[in-house]
């Protein structure tokens, strides 16, 4: 499916599979990047962006995008869709909460017990998959974010109230105001967006996507399809269960309703939005829906204001409709996601005056 | 025993519910291969304008019936046109994503023009009630299992013995094969989701009246989808089984077990069922071929 | 062309220098301070939260329009009001936080929801109060945080309780144990309503039994039967305004005739509006101030009569809602926060911190013109009334069924 970014400049051709694999292929590119993260990592400091409001939605961003990653690799490279992410990351959230309140293990004692419970809970919930293909799967995940939930509400009641998590430290240095703790979640989402990269362009990921263009034919070939299932399962929760960890001491507050089935359903937008089976896409995705949702946030109010005769809560009913109304031109117009786009318009630029 | 009568009762009346959001659900499925999350809010609407009928323009019962359902099938084929019409040919999960966009759009229609709060209550069922023995069955209850029955009666023998059922089993079955035998595959597509949405309305009207016209209606379709699932996503008959099954297993769990373990337990449930039975009672097999 | 460029400009400067210093501009201009409102606007419970914030923005705008704002000794100022809708995710209410905290807040009012926790350290390291028409948990702790409405959601079936068990003892104890029973669906909420209930119950000596119904669910007659069957005498509704349908729908059906209670998670008028009032004739509920739903032939206070008013004048025909006039006692107290903190501090120096200081602590026997019980708050204890009324519906109106009576004062441990 992302077949179009594999268009490389003029001029440039690979003559060992090394060099063909590699992400970065020219030195422009390798100074795009080198810029870009240097200047990520300098938003706080840029006058114009810097203010509390929007580090918070960037913050927010780059956890979301930890998530995202999760499931575009599960969903996007290996076919399974999987609609209660939330609930993994849930999973996450509460382990390293909790950890923290009872045991008082600092986060980084914390983040990867907290992954590797929701693995756990990731592969359990992958299982069916042995039997199950596509939708019925899909059901399955479904279940797991009802499951869990019930048994976070029912067992945990601590979950359903609400309890305070301490910030993120090292030392004495706590990172507990968005200013701090963009570089705490800018440095998780580089690096794990980083790790899934490679991971999709080497023999799991190769894996993956032969077993959702056509599992049956992977396995003749000799993959072996369960394990592989399994794995995404695994390395989908993984991710959402750092995400998790990451969120409740970011907003050091540990509570069951920011977790919800309406949270899975958003995260598998993000992704087709952005493109499936696309690292970048991913991105996309999650910084056009969180554009959309702010728009909702911040123009709901006025909307309510200037029509009074419609009955309460009209305004943020007509919101709704335009930002339903749009996302489904988008999808009519371009159903293959952002990153499409974004690779189409790379190679027409590399391509010019040949762009067709 | 009577209390065990009460928890029958009460399971299959939510099961008939189940089950008749669930086969337009299945429709939907069978025929254009998409799996429509914004269900729950075609009730909702489908509901809604109802109540408008009924209570705010105050017509009689029958004439709201018979204006709602003929607007709820407009509704449904409004909806194809709009929205997955452009979709066709595309990737199975862009179709998916419309529909929860769908969902949001419903959901923000009904917002703007009834508002956030729920409505005033609507009496639909007269009152009284049947005496089985000890078990007291509301005139509710017995309502709704028996639409649910007939609707499902009705289905069956359409699919059966129709000629319009018929292309409706072929164009579940290959949209070229049966284009090359001349149906229009738009034409039934269109009818498909008229009926979904006419099934639809049916069983948020029923909603409506015991839990009331508000928003909260929508999230019925949390629970028909296991319905769907299990009765097998090919089958409406399966449909309408697989509501009865799911509604009798909550009632049963929620009533024995408590702490409103049900709606966890149909979902453990069905896990287990897809396990034996991959494509759910009455689904079909897939055939895979590399 | 020179002199009628000369002559233009130096009209145009005396023209200038004429309005400017005309007494009409140079009136000072009164201070403007920003309340803010973090809400639910969308979402399952947004038509609660609607209400609350149209409570307090209404009423606040009136005191704007009628004595062009609120003054005390050192001064006046005009109320801004800027609400943002938390989308009833915690992550959009602290942003919406972040925005009216860079525009100046100095004050902020809610209603009834799950991110009032997550909140409150905001509100702390802000310095920035909070009224509100419901107190959250761990908020219930908190000094910025003022409560007007109910004592915290544990004492709803604690008061009830209490309650009962004193008509009980008045009755001389007929039947030797009090056998109550409460109905619960699975929402939120509920866990936390029956904290260590346990404990509660075996101090008082009576019995409680509990039944849930699940979610979404036409029929509650099982369980309530059950609940018949164990000797429950009242019966408690945990649940928001759809299950209290079920439940009435249920009980009508099978003949139950014991009396059912509302919590306070849905107002009876929200009851009523949702059921009907054939339905809901009979039901008792639970309130903290003088309902809209108040049967318009009983004497109102000013406050209700002002509050009436107010929704003629801004919702016309729509049907009243109780939870406006959370609202205006939100309002209300916000007003009087500030009115008592201009006696001591100059408009342009109000802060958060000011507003605390001079003025919500020292909030004494306030009764919002007679729609509550007076509120005092004093270090430590922030909660509001602390007293209930439980009323009855008749006829699509309620009228009380009590009198006045203290509440518990139950506080789930800050963890």
């Amino acid at each position: 499916m992302a077949h179009t970014s594999f268009y490389p400049p003029s001029g440039i051709y690979s003559d060992s599979y090394r060099k063909d694999m590699r992400i970065v292929k020219t030195k422009t590119q390798w100074i795009m990047s080198i810029a870009s993260l240097i200047l990520l990592f300098m938003i706080p400091h840029i006058p114009f962006l810097n203010s509390t409001y929007s580090l918070r939605l960037l913050i927010g961003v780059a956890i979301t995008v930890i998530i995202c990653l999760g499931l575009n690799m599960l969903t996007g490279y290996c076919g399974q869709l999987n609609i209660g992410q939330s609930a993994f990351v849930m999973v996450g959230a509460f382990t390293s909460g909790l950890l923290n309140i009872h045991f008082g293990w600092p986060f980084w004692a914390c983040v990867i017990p907290a992954g590797i419970a929701s693995a756990i809970m990731g592969a359990i919930f992958g299982i069916p998959s042995v039997r199950l293909k596509g939708l019925y799967l899909a059901l399955t995940t479904l279940g797991a974010q009802i499951i869990l939930t019930w048994i976070a509400l029912f067992y945990i009641p601590l979950t359903a109230a609400g309890f305070s998590v301490e910030p993120i430290k090292i030392g004495t240095f706590a990172f507990n105001t968005p200013q701090k703790f963009y570089y705490i979640a800018m440095l998780f989402t580089v690096v794990m967006a980083f790790f899934a990269k490679n991971m999709m362009r080497s023999g799991p990921g190769r894996a993956f996507i032969a077993i959702r263009d056509n599992d049956i034919a992977a396995e003749a070939m000799g993959i072996d399809i369960f394990r592989y299932k399994l794995l995404a399962f695994i390395v989908c929760t993984f991710y959402a269960g750092v995400a998790g960890s990451l969120f409740v001491h970011y907003m050091m507050w540990a509570h069951l309703e920011s977790f919800t089935l309406n949270d899975s359903i958003w995260y598998v937008v993000m992704i087709i939005v952005g493109g499936l089976g696309s690292i970048e896409g991913t991105i996309f995705g999650v910084i056009f829906i969180t554009a959309l949702k702010e728009f909702i946030f911040v123009i709901g109010p006025m909307a309510e204001g200037k029509l009074p005769f419609l009955p309460i809560g009209a305004g943020s009913g007509l919101l709704l409709v335009i930002i339903g109304g749009v996302a489904i031109l988008f999808l009519i117009f371009e159903p293959r996601g952002l990153a499409h786009r974004w690779n189409l318009f790379k190679a027409y630029y590399r391509l010019w005056p040949f762009g067709y | 025993m009577e209390f065990f009568g009460k928890i029958i009762a009460a399971g299959l009346m939510n099961g008939a519910i189940y089950g008749l959001v669930a086969v337009g659900f299945v429709l939907i499925y069978k025929s254009s291969s998409v799996l429509n999350f914004s269900q729950g809010y075609m009730l909702l609407l489908g509901a809604y304008i109802f109540w408008s009928f009924r209570a705010a323009l105050r017509l009689d019962l029958f004439l709201s019936l018979i204006l709602t359902l003929p607007t709820a099938f407009l509704m449904g084929i409004l909806i194809e046109r709009i929205t997955l019409r452009p979709l066709i040919g595309q990737p199975l999960l862009s179709m998916i994503t419309v529909t929860i966009f769908l969902s949001l759009v419903l959901e923000g229609l009904v917002s703007l023009f009834w508002g956030t709060y729920p409505l005033q209550q609507v009496n639909i069922f007269p009152k009284g009630s049947l005496k089985l023995g000890k078990t007291v069955l509301t005139t509710e209850s017995l309502f709704a299992f028996g639409l649910a029955l007939a609707v499902m009666v009705a289905l069956i023998l359409f699919f059966r013995f129709t000629r319009l059922g018929l292309a409706m089993r072929g164009v579940a079955e290959g949209h070229q094969t049966v284009q090359s035998m001349g149906i229009s595959v738009k034409r039934i597509l269109t009818v498909c989701w008229g009926i979904a949405g006419v099934a639809a309305t049916l069983g948020g009207i029923l909603l409506g009246g015991t839990l009331g016209f508000q928003l909260g209606l929508s999230h019925i379709g949390l629970l028909a989808i296991p319905a769907a699932f299990i009765g097998g996503l090919e089958s409406p008959e399966g449909a309408i089984i697989g509501g009865v099954l799911i509604g009798l297993v909550e009632s049963i769990v929620s009533g024995y077990v408590g702490k409103a373990a049900g709606v966890p337990a149909t979902y453990v449930i069905l896990i287990v069922v897809m396990f034996f039975r991959p494509y759910g009672f009455f689904g079909l097999e897939k055939i895979e071929r590399v | 062309m020179k002199t009628r460029i000369v002559l233009s400009v130096s009209i145009l400067m005396i023209a200038i220098i004429t309005v400017l210093s005309s007494p009409v501009s140079w009136a000072q201009p009164v201070k403007e301070v920003i309340v803010g409102n973090i809400s639910a606007t969308t979402g399952p419970t947004s038509g609660t939260h609607m209400m609350c914030q149209t409570g307090s923005q209404n009423y606040l705008e009136y005191l704007n329009e009628k004595m062009g704002g609120i003054s005390g000794k050192k001064g006046k100022v005009k109320i801004k009001y800027v609400g943002y809708d938390s989308q009833y995710v915690a992550t959009k209410a602290k942003d919406g936080f972040a925005r009216l905290q860079g525009q100046g807040m100095i004050v902020a009012t809610h209603c009834a929801s799950a991110h009032s926790d997550a909140l409150m350290m905001d509100h702390e390291t802000a310095k920035i109060p909070l009224v509100t028409g419901s107190l959250g948990i761990a908020s219930s702790w908190s000094d910025w945080i003022y409560g007007n409405y109910h004592s915290g959601v544990a004492n709803m079936i604690r008061s009830w309780a209490v309650w009962l068990k004193k008509d009980w003892e008045k009755a001389g104890k007929p039947g030797g144990t009090l056998s109550i029973g409460s109905i619960n669906t699975d929402e939120p909420f509920v866990p936390l309503s029956i904290w260590d209930l346990d404990a509660f119950i075996k101090e008082q000596g009576i019995k409680l039994v509990m039944e849930t119904i699940p979610k979404g669910t036409t029929d509650a007659s099982p369980q309530l039967l059950r609940l018949k069957d164990a000797g429950a005498k009242q019966i408690f509704v945990l649940s928001s305004a759809p299950g209290a349908v079920v439940v009435l729908k249920s009980a009508k059906a099978m003949n139950l005739n014991i009396p059912l209670t509302q919590c306070a998670a849905a107002t009876l008028g929200d009851v009523i509006a949702l059921g009907g009032p054939e339905l809901t004739e009979g039901y008792q509920g639970e309130y903290f101030y003088e309902p809209m739903s108040k049967d318009p032939k009983l004497p109102a206070p000013p406050g209700l009569k002002l509050a009436r008013e107010l929704w003629e004048k801004n919702h016309g025909s729509a049907r009243p809602n109780d939870m406006y006039i959370n609202g205006i006692l939100s309002g209300m107290v916000i007003a009087e926060g500030i009115r008592l903190a201009l006696d001591e501090v100059a408009p342009e120096k109000l802060n958060g911190e000011a507003l605390k200081l001079y003025g919500l602590d020292r909030i004494k026997n306030f009764d919002g013109m007679g729609l509550t019980k007076p509120i005092t708050y004093v270090p430590g204890d922030h909660i509001g009334p602390k007293q209930v009324r439980y009323w009855v519906v008749r006829k699509g109106f309620v009228e009380p069924a009590s009198d006045w009576m203290p509440t518990t004062t139950f506080r789930i441990p800050k963890k």
